[in-house]
């Protein structure tokens, strides 16, 4: 217990620490500030501590003792990788958000739910259920519809479009308030799906337990023998897979993220590099290999694996191509995330589909490793960067390399390690994806990555080129002349994502020597003999390395290219006249305008005509017939008078609206109506006893 | 005897009890629940439950009464209620609550409950310690968790109009 | 010695009374009153149940030194929101007090 004390500490730190956040605030906002950062930093040293110290394992405590369900967590190398990644790419944004966010309001609130979102990714993330799991996954969900939203007095300076963005008569600006909304709803439909296989799962395997899952599936009888005899194997492990789309933003539920733009740079960069979006990949990683083993017993793995894989491939491409005609610069970082996220589920799918299941493993989860840390460095310098020119808008900006050089550079090292140019960590960890990709066989996976790589050449310089090369623009100048001149940030705000940018030519350069151990490292997760993998050595010659090495660095050079001439030399302007390309993409491929049109205007009209049809139509046509009737009878029979018969139409027709009445009634907000309709139901309940169960 | 003083416990709690509900003036009211309060410690005691008996009178009428009698007097004696327009409201309440005797009567003539049999060591102090605090220890721990946040609740809602 | 019955019977008239009093008091300080009562009804049921059996049961006095406690903290809170009505309002019969009600 003694050791494995640090692990269970580290999520329960930031968790415990958000909770005090309010109390401390009473003392002075400068503790306040400082005592945050202080329990993430607590956190990220006891994830060190822990991957150092504690030997790996199951550490459970009873939870639900009459369910058998143990609350524990799981110590082993993907938990501890990820928990690293996660804690310590948090604390340098933590460390970022006490210059940034200064003299905010709400900051109280700010740093309660920064703490609460890490604690919550790090109980994902260190959990050994899925139960607990998902508890930190609602958490996480939760977490960023409220830093999303954390302007929510919705001032237009923070909000998402350009003014007047539609697409098919669908407004396409977003506040932080609708925007948080709808993080909070779309992740939400993911979130369905993988509980519904979570219960599934449950229900046929009697445990939540990762391990657990795994040793049962060795018997004859297993819960994936049981759910492949009902034909629901590979619908559970879609389902699940549903969770990790939403999460991740993965196609086709991508869109709520270049909205989630309207939060703090800083919370952004934590969506993005370390919490959120990671969450999913993490998890198709952690249930990934529990899935494989299951479905190869019934030659599934393709179908499964070829979904993820292509779901990320797509997705990729498609996030690129949007990325290419942003306007706004945290947009282009949006989408580019989501175009980084569909890489690593790329390299998830095709380890499936491949003849060694741990190369694509360890390929995706490397570039979660690099991509983390180099879009961090980008987010946090263009939250200075959009601090410094008070606008979103790159057409704004221009011409900053001179006044800001550390910045830029930053941006640029960065930059050029998204755009995977060596030796950048990034150029590693995507050609990795790519070549295992190729080597799988999939030559159609390797080319959609390949035109995504291109893109992402071009995206990158072309946000360098407007934001930072070239000469100021009229915003720019207007701002200088009123005296707001460029300059650098502050040491604590600029040494955050200038040491990411330099960890990531860092990473880069040292990777030829740490991979091999991380690899073997990462690997000794499923060391134990129950992982059946194909491991077969993809022979490759030196040359088809090389070959690779160099077609991915081309392509992403010749992108680059593209966008130096078009971006760097020319002075970009924002115009609404599009040629048809550059339209569907700007308009996101109209996705975004489909989805509100089908779901959210959908069921609105499908409401109002329900109400115009059932509720009126249906409800006066009876009501009508009714006295139609009455009248042909009346006047056949000349009896009955009129008057009679309207009163009997109007009585049937008021009857609706009496009935709502009375159901509005029974909400009355009148206390004693309550409790006599409570004390009825005590009556009840002992007529019950006294007449049925004492007459038995 | 223990005839007697149940009687006259129980006479004395319901007495209470409807006064407390019917008195004019909530101090009466406030006095009476009180006494009621008073009556259902007397119960407790024949019940062979006699810490609980005193921990009532302490926690009821040394604490919630003294609050309540507190809270009269700060809000003022005047502070009353308009007299019920409604007399189906009562009516439906008595009926409703005639009813309710009616019937845990009916079901507990039907189930002959015996005395209790004669409670030897199973009532003592010490039993009753050490299962409070041995295997009902984290729920204590929590209860004093929970009244810390009522009292910080209590506080903050009379602190916040302060200003006004 | 008495038969728990008679116990169970002050029991439910108390519940009684505090269901009258629910119903027909609008003054929020004697609505607090009838609470309490349901409270004592509770408890005295409840100590009076842990001798049905032969040793008693500890858990129930356990229980409602629970339920003691609880009640106080709630009468606590419920007075100073009292309090803190009857300052802003100037008025605690809860029938006029309907700001809240949407």
């Amino acid at each position: 217990m003694a050791t494995s004390l640090l692990a269970w500490l580290i999520w329960i730190t930031p968790l415990v620490g958000a909770l005090l956040t309010p109390l401390i605030a009473k003392i002075h906002s400068r503790v306040r500030d400082i005592a945050a950062v202080g329990f993430t930093l607590v956190a990220a040293v006891l994830a060190t501590m822990t991957a150092l110290t504690v030997s790996a394992g199951d550490y459970t405590v009873a939870w639900i003792p009459s369910l058998t369900i143990t609350a524990g967590v799981l110590v082993d190398p993907l938990s501890l990788f990820m928990a690293n990644i996660v804690a310590w790419i948090s604390l340098v944004i933590m460390i970022y958000s006490v210059g940034y966010m200064k003299g905010e309001f709400g900051m109280t609130r700010y740093w309660f739910f920064m703490n609460l979102f890490i604690g919550n990714m790090l109980l994902l993330v260190l959990a050994d259920n899925l139960l607990m799991m998902f508890f930190g996954w609602e958490g996480v969900g939760l977490c960023s519809y409220a830093l999303i939203g954390h302007f929510y007095r919705d001032e237009a300076q923070y909000w998402v479009g350009s003014p007047g963005d539609k697409a098919l008569g669908v407004s396409e600006e977003y506040s932080p308030t609708k925007s948080g909304m709808k993080a909070f709803i779309m992740t939400r439909i993911g979130d369905v799906a993988l509980l519904i296989s979570i219960f599934l799962i449950y229900a046929f395997a009697r445990t939540f337990n990762y391990n657990q899952l795994v040793i049962e599936l060795g018997g004859a009888g297993s819960w994936a023998a049981n759910l492949a005899r009902l034909g629901l194997l590979l619908p559970t492990a879609l389902l699940f897979f549903g969770g990790p789309i939403g999460k991740s933003a993965q196609f086709p539920l991508q869109e709520w993220l270049p909205d989630a733009m309207t939060g703090p740079a800083s919370v952004s960069a934590l969506i993005h590099a370390a919490t959120m979006v990671k969450a999913g990949v993490f998890l198709t990683g952690r249930m990934g290999p529990v899935f494989f083993i299951a479905l190869s017993q019934f030659n599934q793995v393709p179908q499964f694996f070829g979904v993820i894989a292509w779901i990320g491939a797509f997705t990729a491409l498609l996030a690129a191509s949007q990325a290419a005609v942003a306007r706004e610069i945290k947009k282009v970082l949006a989408y580019s995330t989501v175009s980084q996220i569909g890489y690593m589920m790329l390299a998830l799918g095709v380890a499936g589909l491949s003849a060694n299941f741990l190369a694509g493993y360890t390929a995706g989860l490397f570039h979660l490793l690099s991509h983390a840390v180099f879009k961090a460095s980008l987010f946090l310098a263009a939250g200075w960067v959009l601090h410094v020119t008070e606008s979103r808008f790159m057409d704004e900006m221009g011409g900053l390399a001179r006044a800001m050089r550390l910045t830029s550079a930053s941006m640029l090292l960065a930059g050029l390690s998204l755009m995977g140019i060596p030796p950048f960590s990034g150029f590693w960890t995507k050609d990795a994806i790519l070549s295992v990709s190729f080597l799988g066989g999939q030559y159609i996976l390797y080319g959609l990555a390949l035109a995504t790589a291109f893109i992402t050449g071009f995206y990158t310089v072309r946000m360098l080129g407007i934001t930072l090369a070239g000469k100021p623009s009229k915003h720019a100048e207007d701002l200088t002349e009123s005296g707001k001149h460029p300059h650098e940030a502050g040491f604590m705000m600029l040494m955050p994502y200038l040491l990411l940018a330099v960890g990531s030519l860092g990473l880069g350069l040292a990777y030829p020597f740490y991979s091999g151990p991380l690899t073997t490292y990462i690997a000794s997760t499923f060391s134990s003999a129950l992982y059946k993998f194909p491991a077969a050595t993809i022979s490759t010659s030196g040359l088809t390395d090389l070959l690779l090495l160099s077609v991915s660095t081309l392509v992403a050079v010749t992108g680059g290219i593209v966008g130096y001439l078009l971006y760097f030399k020319k002075t970009y302007e924002f115009k609404t006249d599009m040629n048809p390309i550059q339209r569907f993409l700007y308009k996101r491929w109209y996705l975004d305008a489909i989805y509100y049109k089908v779901f959210v205007s959908g069921i609105l009209a499908a409401s109002r005509g329900l109400f115009t049809y059932v509720e009126q139509g249906i409800w006066n046509r009876l009501n009508n017939a009714f006295a139609q009737d009455i009248m042909d009878y009346s006047k056949a029979s000349d009896q009955l008078d009129t008057q009679v018969v309207d009163r009997a139409a109007n009585e049937v027709a008021s009857y609706g609206s009496r009935l709502s009445n009375f159901l509005r009634k029974l909400q009355s907000g009148v206390t004693e109506q309550y409790v006599i309709a409570f004390a009825i139901g005590i009556i009840l309940l002992l007529a019950y006893m006294l007449f049925v169960v004492g007459a038995t | 005897m223990t005839d007697l003083l149940f009687l006259a416990f129980a006479a004395v709690t319901i007495g209470a009890a409807i006064l407390a509900i019917e008195a004019r003036d909530l101090v009466y009211g406030a006095a009476a629940l009180g006494i009621a309060f008073l009556g259902v410690a007397g119960l407790f005691f024949l019940l062979d439950a006699a810490y609980v008996g005193w921990f009532q009178i302490a926690v009821y009428i040394g604490a919630v009464v003294v609050l309540i009698l507190f809270t009269v007097m700060l809000v003022g004696p005047k502070m009353g209620e308009t007299p019920l327009g409604l007399k189906r409201v009562s009516l439906l309440a008595a009926i409703l609550v005639s009813l309710l005797l009616g019937m845990t009567g009916a079901l507990a003539n039907a189930t002959a409950f015996p005395g209790p049999d004669s409670c030897g060591s199973g009532c003592s102090l010490t039993l009753l310690s050490t299962s409070l605090l041995k295997s009902y220890g984290v729920q204590l721990e929590f209860m004093s968790l929970v009244m810390a946040a009522a009292v910080i609740g209590a506080l903050a809602l009379s602190k916040t109009d302060r200003g006004q | 010695m008495e038969p728990l019955s008679s116990f169970f019977a002050v029991s439910v008239i108390l519940l009684g009374i505090g269901i009258y009093g629910l119903t027909t008091k609008r003054n929020a300080i004697r609505i607090l009153f009838s609470v309490e009562l349901i409270y004592n009804a509770a408890n005295l049921n409840i100590i009076a149940f842990a001798r049905l059996r032969s040793p008693p049961l500890v858990t129930g006095q356990v229980l409602v030194l629970f339920t003691i406690a609880l009640a106080a903290m709630e009468a606590a809170v419920g007075l100073s929101i009292i309090i803190l009505v009857s300052r802003l309002n100037a008025e605690i019969d809860l029938s006029k007090l309907s700001k809240l009600k949407g």
